[in-house]
């Protein structure tokens, strides 16, 4: 016993614990992982983009986004009003960044957050609704 | 001596293998059991909401504009018609903060929530025209149908009515009649009745316009 030897009870001890350990590891791996943000933002954001595609954006005879995708100058008279509609539409806590081929309307997107996204091809190209907790 | 340290070295092995089984064990417990019971609300959850908002959905006009009669005529039996998947616990689905429907008392639970509109009908308006005066009327944006009723005086056959120059009533042999005509709601429509120069008699149009209040749709799942 005076050599430094281990004994050998403890040694398989050891690997016991490091067989249970990782047996009850892959438990805890292999389920599900634990349910994001992603899913509900991705609804919110298909939300959004279902109502802007579908309501008229005033004086202009079409809907929010084909609207805001058509031209530069259409795109800058409807940028304030397309803002306050967007944020009217969502709940409180959540922002939103509206990308068209002439412009963004909304928030800029701050870096590693959960974002949920939608793309709606529209006749003048496609418009991304990103929208994230803010 | 010797069998003594491995009796003491066995038992210590023994009291570690036990342990790290138990402390294991009942994470991975803990972790299947969670991932066993929470997708049964999300996903009922999520699709009770995706069925109340979709296009086709009884209570909806089109994809996420809900009309509020509809609403107000929702009960707990009709959503569960609607979204059988609801039924597997205590469901309550509200309007911002407001509930619309509720079955048990979910305490916790997984919630979605959605952007939609609830559209109401306000009280209809009636505009009258006298057709010797002038032969249009104008409806303004957002009204997607209206009621046209034409009263033709004497000597006067009105064959046609055109909302935004597109022909929406005709009749060769003369209109004298009330009819529902759709209109593009995307802008204001002129409706234009076709009346020669000495046309006399009477044009009135109904229309309903629309309330459009955005809201959150809230359903809640506790199984």
């Amino acid at each position: 016993m005076r050599r430094g030897q281990l004994s050998l009870s403890v040694v398989e001890a050891a690997v016991g614990v490091v067989l249970v350990v990782g047996v009850a590891a892959g438990f805890t791996a292999g389920v599900a992982p634990a349910p994001s943000a992603e899913p509900q933002l991705d609804a919110l954001a298909r939300d959004t983009a279902t109502l802007l595609g579908s309501e008229p954006a005033p004086g202009t005879g079409d809907a929010w986004l084909v609207a805001l995708a058509r031209s530069s100058a259409s795109f800058d008279r409807l940028r304030p009003d397309a803002r306050e509609r967007a944020a009217r539409a969502l709940p409180a806590d959540v922002a939103f960044r509206i990308s068209t081929p002439h412009g963004t309307v909304g928030y800029p997107r701050p870096p590693r957050t959960t974002v949920g996204s939608t793309t709606v091809p529209t006749r003048h190209g496609p418009v991304t609704v990103r929208v994230w907790y803010g | 001596m010797r069998g003594q340290t491995n009796l003491f070295a066995l038992v210590v092995a023994l009291v570690l293998l036990t342990g790290a089984t138990v402390v294991g064990v009942s994470l991975a417990d803990a972790a299947l059991a969670g991932a066993d019971r929470e997708p049964i609300e999300r996903h009922a959850a999520a699709a009770t909401a995706d069925r109340l908002t979709a296009a086709d959905s009884p209570v909806t006009t089109r994809a996420n504009v809900l009309n509020a009669s509809r609403v107000a005529a929702l009960n707990a039996s009709r959503l569960r018609e609607l979204a059988p998947t609801a039924g597997a616990g205590d469901v309550r689905v509200a309007l911002d903060d407001r509930t619309v429907v509720e079955w048990g008392a979910p305490g916790g639970g997984w919630t979605v929530r959605r952007s939609v509109v609830v559209r109401s009908r306000a009280e209809p308006r009636l505009i009258r025209a006298n057709l010797s005066r002038r032969s249009t009327v104008t409806v303004p944006g957002g009204v997607d149908r209206a009621t046209v009723t034409l009263d033709p005086g004497p000597n006067t056959t009105l064959r046609s009515v055109r909302a935004n120059d597109r022909v929406v009533l005709h009749d060769g042999s003369g209109l004298n009649t009330t009819a529902t005509v759709h209109l593009d709601r995307y802008e204001p429509t002129t409706l234009r009745v076709d009346a020669g120069a000495n046309a006399t008699g009477r044009v009135a149009v109904t229309y309903r316009p629309r309330i459009v209040d955005d809201r959150v749709l809230t359903v809640t799942v506790d199984a």
